[in-house]
């Protein structure tokens, strides 16, 4: 007996139940129900759990075979809520049908407020199997019909998706017999099919379907014999599955957004890296040569957190900050919080980037060689049991050519990376379990010939050599306790080591085991709130040793013909910061969708305990209430806003001292934020948002500083940042994808406002230290920019981004007076600090990339062309030795960059 | 580091530190370079001008009469010498003025309280004094118009004062030649210069440490090049390995080539050779 399940035939809102149940209880929200249009899915149920029915006795004893048409609901917990059959097969069939579909377990439909109640048809089949047939053949009625019993099989195979190797399924398979006359059938779900009784002798096999190559084949039967085809059909656009972006989840991060990873790998300039497009976001300034940097809203890098899978990470790009450590394949999507996030986030002023890897189970195995001018890469995503597996390597070899470019000179530089993920996850109907171990390492060499002096400086010459390696490992569970109660946990391990070795008198060792500990549980304890609870706990034991070509007090009293000595630094303690936090989720509104408000908190505290000393360094916490709020005022447009405060502890070097505390407290940001969204059809959307920032406690120099056992730092900085963010975004929904973004803003910082100028010790017009608000070095006035993506039949596809910026502040020297004893010019600012800005930068990026199909694997290549326009594009101000000239480091010239990945499915 | 860094690029050519095209002081040195209060310090100046030097005038001064930058000097002072009025000597010797080369042979003398206050330790290790160096050229119509440059030499009690190095040739592809050769190069031709000196001139001192001990050093010169034609693989280098390459203009050539060696104690000597690049 064999139950076939035939397809799962579609899925849509179940709106009319909804009204029902509104009917029941409240007759004004069922007019809103009517009215309200149901959202589009993002993510359709998927059964988890099928059920066999048993074969009614009678059927079988009849030999009769069935299909029954179910109308199914689907809950948002998965379950089965409501079944109705649409077409009989008769009762009997029903009845086992409809029992057994009562016990089907199906993944939750989702659209874009999360999961979502379904509808979908389901064709449940009875098929006796053919020991059952055979068995019959005894019977005195099937030996009637055993005289209909068809024909065999004798000729069938697979139709497959040519490149990808999909099962094709419910495609139409076509037998042209020499004499006009056609035989049809259709796939299976496992893309097979068959034909019986196929007339001996040469005959066309064929398959067409829309936006799929026809094709046919000619096949020759033999008396007696089976013959089996497999069928190749060439999608004609296999771009069109990967254009599916992912609809904006509304969330308590008010300005998350979020980008498919098949979009944003299409962007020109990013080296086919998913991270590096927020870069062309709203918010995200633009890095000096292109390297990387994260400023974002007018925030020091430093100040932004980057997290992948809600663990944080201390670095997000490789050397030069081109490629980031997360190898794309293995990413869904790249959640980009340029403010007003919610607590689940802390411990820092700036914006937040969350690199969210892959979860869903891979319904094949893909193996994928990735190879451009700086690394290569491999990785595999596939389905070993239950589980979906992802393992990814990735070295550069930039070092292994440029030797070429530099061997003349006796100059070497060497940069090197290699990164490594492996990933291991199940879901259940209840859950999923994760464990993701992740890391890299950059190593740096940069050497010079022997007899050729780096400057005039003893403890300046030698070779330069850095390496800086993390890696992370991580547990994550999630369950659903009950339909309103689910909770995460998730453990990590990691270990980051830093090694800087300037070649003379200055190196930095550094060892940092870490562990984090995130815990999260969700109630919701009415359809009008939802409350969610959690610690993100952060321990580490830091162990470094700093080597000095000099003393502080050298440096404090500063001449260059007395002695120096070198000194050591070693510092090995604790650090932990035990934050904790809670959220609410709050609807107040009959229409639980059309206002929510999002109060929170988060207790963030700093513990820096080191061994050779009696009392912490630091102890000292600090309170972020945050309130971040949506109001729809109809269905495809949204105000929003949001204001709180976000903290952010001393950076270790900066807790840390020889004896006694430090006292400093934690960098605050009071931080307010309205926008307004607005969908103007399915493809084109906008988010506009206002922000203003003000900073106090920041950490600067301690200009009272004159020995080792002087605070070197203190909280008297304060800053301010404001402006406008604006994006137009067309949605990938057809050939076209784009978005412009706009941010207006002015960032500004004010080291010592309380301090008269003449009492700073190294007041110098034109420094940060003079006492008066002053540009920040990344204040960039104006971002614009563009990016159009179109994809061509054939899988060709031709993406461009324009970008135009403001140049970033500098402050003007002029000509220096000459110290004679250290053969340099001292240089006087003609102005204030950062109080004249660069040319603007203009560029223009184009790539074409194509994807090449055969058979079994695919073949996509691209070319990148990096500032097409060959604009000049001063990066830096840079002067001749006695400051009478200056000129500008300009920024990357014309690139052409180039790079494949092959990918095979099987 | 930045690995497209390697591929980005100035706009423009900037003149080279050993480029000689302009006014400039490149030495100036006191002797002694290490004195005791009461000593009475000369200085002499290197100084390079494409057109002629009216005077170099001196000025010194302890460390409280001086900013980082050397001493501290009304500008009226200076501008009064070059309009060639009668200077207020008063104020000028208040000033710290040392003397004004080439009519004033510039000297100073190391007040006897210089390091009144001070630890023997600390008198061991002495304290900088300053210098300022002030090049008038004869067209200057303007303070901006004179090249101004700063010095320190120190002033302590220390049984192992420092001494000026002496650079006594230079050596053209191992060939010496002395101040008053000249070197016939062919242009575009690469050469290998080394200043030549007595490594007696590479002196060993004592130090007292941060732990009260006293230990011994070495000194670690370098020399600086400067030329008016042709370029230099690279402006600095270190002792020992003090050679540098340079490689004569494509063009004929008249002029010289210059070494300052600075033996980073406030001690300083310059050498130079005359070269004719021909075709």
């Amino acid at each position: 007996m064999i139950i076939f399940l035939l397809s799962l035939l579609y899925a849509q809102e179940p709106t009319s139940v909804d009204t029902e149940t509104e009917q029941e209880t409240d007759a004004a929200e069922e007019l809103d129900a009517d009215q309200e249009e149901p959202l589009p899915l993002v993510k359709n149920p998927e059964l988890l759990e099928y059920v066999q029915a048993p074969y009614p006795p009678q059927a079988q004893e009849e030999k009769r075979e069935g299909t029954v048409l179910l109308l199914i609901e689907i809950d948002e917990a998965g379950d089965v809520s409501y079944v109705e059959v649409l077409e009989s097969a008769g009762q009997d069939l029903d009845q086992a049908a409809v029992e057994a579909t009562w016990n089907f377990v199906f993944s939750p439909a989702e659209d874009a407020n999360g999961p979502t109640p379904v509808q979908i048809e389901f064709a449940y089949g009875f098929v006796l199997d053919t020991k059952t047939k055979e068995g019959a053949v005894e019977d005195e009625k099937a030996k009637e019909e055993i005289e209909q019993v068809p024909l065999p099989v004798n000729l069938a195979g697979l139709l497959l998706e040519m490149g990808t190797r999909k099962p094709l399924v419910d495609f139409p398979v076509i037998v042209e017999l020499s004499d006009g006359t056609t035989l049809e059938t259709e796939t299976n779900e496992e893309g097979a099919y068959a034909f019986r009784g196929v007339p001996v002798g040469q005959v066309t096999l064929k398959s067409q379907y829309p936006e799929y190559v026809p094709t046919q084949k000619l096949v020759e039967i033999i008396e007696n014999e089976r013959t089996d085809v497999r069928l190749w059909l060439k999608n004609r656009n296999y771009r069109e599955d990967e254009l599916v972006g992912l609809y904006r989840k509304p969330s308590a991060d008010i300005s998350r957004r979020t980008l498919s990873v098949e979009e944003i790998r299409r962007v020109p300039g990013t080296f086919g890296d998913a991270v590096r497009v927020i870069q062309t976001l709203p918010g995200a300034a633009r890095s000096p040569l292109g390297s990387g940097l994260l400023v974002i809203r007018g925030s020091n890098p430093e100040d932004s957190a980057v997290y992948v899978d809600g663990i944080r990470i201390p670095i997000i790009y490789h050397l030069g900050g081109y490629v980031s450590v997360i190898n794309s394949d293995l990413i869904q999507g790249v959640d980009y919080l340029p403010g007003s996030y919610s607590v689940r986030y802390g411990r820092s002023l700036g914006g937040v980037v969350d690199v969210k890897t892959k979860t869903d189970i891979p319904e094949q195995n893909r193996f994928s060689w990735n190879t451009d001018i700086l690394d290569t890469g491999v990785s595999f995503t596939g389905k070993v049991g239950d589980y979906g597996v992802a393992l990814a390597a990735r070295r550069s070899y930039v070092d292994l050519f440029i030797p070429y470019f530099t061997q003349d000179t006796g100059f070497t530089i060497k940069p090197r990376w290699y990164d490594y993920q492996a990933k291991l996850w199940k879901k259940t109907k209840d859950g999923t379990f994760s464990a993701f171990i992740f890391g890299f390492e950059d190593v740096l060499n940069a050497s010079t010939p022997g007899d050729v002096a780096q400057g005039s400086d003893p403890d300046a010459q030698g070779d330069l050599g850095s390496i800086y390696r993390s890696h992370r490992a991580y547990l994550m569970w999630t369950k659903n306790i009950s339909k309103n109660w689910s909770v995460l946990f998730q453990p990590s391990i990691g270990l980051d080591d830093v090694i800087f070795d300037a070649g003379g008198g200055f190196k930095v060792d550094q060892r940092q085991p870490i562990v984090e500990i995130r815990a999260e549980s969700t109630w919701k304890l009415h359809d009008s709130f939802t409350l969610t609870a959690g610690a993100d706990y952060i321990i580490g034991e830091y162990d470094f040793t700093v080597d000095l070509p000099f003393s502080f007090d050298y440096a404090a009293n500063y001449d260059p013909l007395a002695e120096r000595e070198p000194l050591q630094l070693k510092g090995n303690g604790l650090g932990t910061g035990p934050d904790m936090y809670i959220n609410a989720e709050v609807r107040p509104l009959s229409d639980r969708n059309r206002w929510i408000l999002y109060p929170g908190v988060r207790v963030t505290f700093a513990d820096l305990v080191d061994y050779n000393q009696d009392q912490p360094l630091v102890r000292t916490y600090d309170i972020d209430p945050r309130l971040n709020t949506r109001f729809s005022i109809s269905s495809n447009s949204m105000l929003k806003g949001g204001i709180g405060v976000y903290t952010q502890p001393p950076q270790p070097f900066e807790m840390w001292r020889r004896e006694g505390t430090t006292e400093l407290a934690f960098e605050r940001a009071y931080s307010a934020e309205i926008g307004w969204e607005h969908q103007f059809s399915d493809a084109l959307r906008t988010d506009i948002s206002f922000f203003g920032k003000s900073l106090t406690n920041l950490i600067v120099d301690n200009p009272e500083a004159q020995t080792s056992s002087d605070l070197f730092f203190i909280n008297e900085g304060i800053g301010r940042v404001y402006g406008m963010e604006l994006i137009i975004r067309k949605e990938p929904v057809d050939q076209w994808f784009g978005w412009i973004s706009y941010t207006l803003s002015r960032s500004e910082r004010n080291d010592y406002p309380t301090r008269n100028i003449e009492e700073t010790a190294d007041s110098i017009p034109g420094s940060p230290s003079s006492g008066s608000w002053y540009l920040y070095d990344i204040d960039q006035t104006h971002i614009l920019v563009a990016v159009a993506g179109y994809s061509f039949p054939d899988d060709f596809g031709i993406s461009g981004k324009i970008q135009y910026v403001t140049g970033n502040p500098y402050t003007p020297y002029e000509q220096g007076i000459y110290d004679i004893d250290q053969d340099f010019y001292f240089s006087f600012p003609t102005g204030e600090y950062n109080s004249q800005r660069l040319p603007e930068f203009i560029s223009i990026d184009i790539r074409a990339d194509k994807l090449f199909t055969f058979e079994q694997w695919q073949l996509e290549t691209y070319i990148d062309l990096l500032n097409v326009i060959r604009g000049t594009n001063p990066e830096f101000t840079i002067y001749n030795y006695d400051y009478t000239q200056q000129s500008y480091i300009s920024g990357l010239p014309f690139i052409p960059s180039f790079g494949f990945e092959a990918e095979v499915f099987f | 580091m930045n690995i497209f860094l390697l591929l980005s690029c100035t706009q423009d050519e900037l003149s080279q530190n050993w480029q000689l095209d302009r006014t400039r002081i490149l030495g100036a040195q006191a002797e002694p370079p290490e004195a005791k209060p009461g000593d009475i310090v000369q200085f002499r100046s290197l100084v390079f001008s494409p057109d002629s030097i009216e005077s170099v005038v001196w000025f010194a001064c302890l460390p409280d009469g001086a900013t980082s930058f050397g001493c501290t000097i009304d500008p009226s002072l200076l501008e009064g010498l070059q309009e060639g009025d009668s200077p207020d000597i008063t104020a000028l010797i208040d000033a710290g003025f040392a003397g004004a080369e080439p009519a004033f042979s510039p000297t100073w003398t190391v007040p006897e309280d210089a390091l009144n206050g001070l630890s023997d330790a600390q008198k061991n290790d002495g304290l900088s004094a300053f210098v300022t160096v002030s090049a008038i050229p004869a067209d200057a119509t303007e303070e901006s118009d004179f090249e101004v440059a700063y010095k320190r030499f120190p002033i302590s009690t220390s049984d192992t004062p420092n001494h000026n190095p002496i650079i006594d040739q230079i050596s053209i592809n191992d060939i010496p030649y002395s101040s008053q050769e000249v070197f016939i190069a062919t242009a575009g031709e690469t050469y290998t210069l080394n200043p030549i000196f007595d490594e007696i001139h590479v002196e060993t001192y004592s130090f007292l440490n941060r732990e009260g001990d006293l230990e011994d050093r070495i000194e670690e010169p370098y020399f600086s090049w400067f030329t008016e034609g042709g370029a230099f693989d690279q402006p600095i280098s270190l002792y020992p390995s003090s050679s540098v390459e340079w490689t004569a203009p494509p063009n004929p050539y008249s002029g010289r080539i210059i070494t300052i060696m600075r033996d980073r104690r406030g001690g300083m000597a310059w050498s130079w050779i005359q070269v004719e690049v021909q075709l």
